[in-house]
């Protein structure tokens, strides 16, 4: 199973955080190969793994950026809103030491966080978190 | 300045306005089944999301589409975390 292991300076304050990359996914890749046009280029992301969120997110402006159309939409319930409709893209996330996995993640505002991406229990569920509190690392499998 | 996150959701008004005139119909012939909507036109059922997706693509190609699970009761996603800003 594909892993990586991240240190974090403070993962008591900052969290499972690490460094990612959004991509469109791979069917949009070949569509847009076999038409001649441009794949746009992978967008660098500070993500963090939240076992809070049920579903992956991306912070609202990265698909756009990465010229998707979106393939769904959710209604979400947040600690300060209810029933709130979100789109819902399609991507690639690459996380650290090549290991690549596809979301269905849901659009919205990450404001005021340092953090673009959310991955949640959905991706999770695929694999194996480990969280060693004390040395300040995290390794997920995949 | 804050992104809006309302153009996805708006991007597909006449699918979900599909969705919801079908409902019925589809909770008869294709309960918990996920649908895959262009427009006006239901394009199939299938029995994951990511089934419905992937022939989206194929139909569709990149232009937006809507696939959903066909259910009695929306469930909204719930989330625990503080980190979104609504």
């Amino acid at each position: 199973m594909p892993s990586f292991t991240t240190t974090v300076a403070d993962l008591k304050l900052l969290g499972p955080v690490f460094e990612a990359l959004v991509a469109v996914p791979e069917p949009v890749e070949t569509a847009l190969r076999s038409a001649g046009r441009p794949v746009p280029q992978p967008i660098r992301v500070s993500a963090m793994i939240d076992t809070g969120a049920s579903q992956s997110v991306i912070q609202a402006g990265l698909a756009d950026r990465l010229g998707l159309s979106p393939v769904g939409v959710a209604s979400i319930h947040t600690a300060s809103a209810a029933d709130v409709p979100c789109a819902l893209y399609d991507v690639r996330l690459a996380l650290p030491s090549n290991v690549v996995a596809g979301l269905i993640a849901i659009e919205t505002s990450l404001a005021g966080q340092s953090i673009q991406v959310l991955v949640g229990r959905d991706l999770l569920q695929q694999g194996v978190l480990v969280y060693v509190g004390y040395t300040g690392t995290f390794t997920f499998s995949i | 300045m804050a992104v809006s996150t309302e153009r996805g959701v708006e991007l597909l008004r006449e699918e979900l306005a599909t969705y919801e005139a079908h409902r019925s119909e589809l909770l008869g012939s294709a309960r918990n089944r996920w649908v895959l909507i262009r427009g006006r036109e239901i394009l199939g059922t299938f029995e994951s999301q990511r089934d419905a997706i992937d022939q989206g693509y194929r139909v569709v190609g990149l232009m937006p589409f809507l696939v959903r699970q066909v259910v009695e009761v929306e469930v909204p996603v719930n989330f625990a975390s503080t980190l979104m800003a609504m």
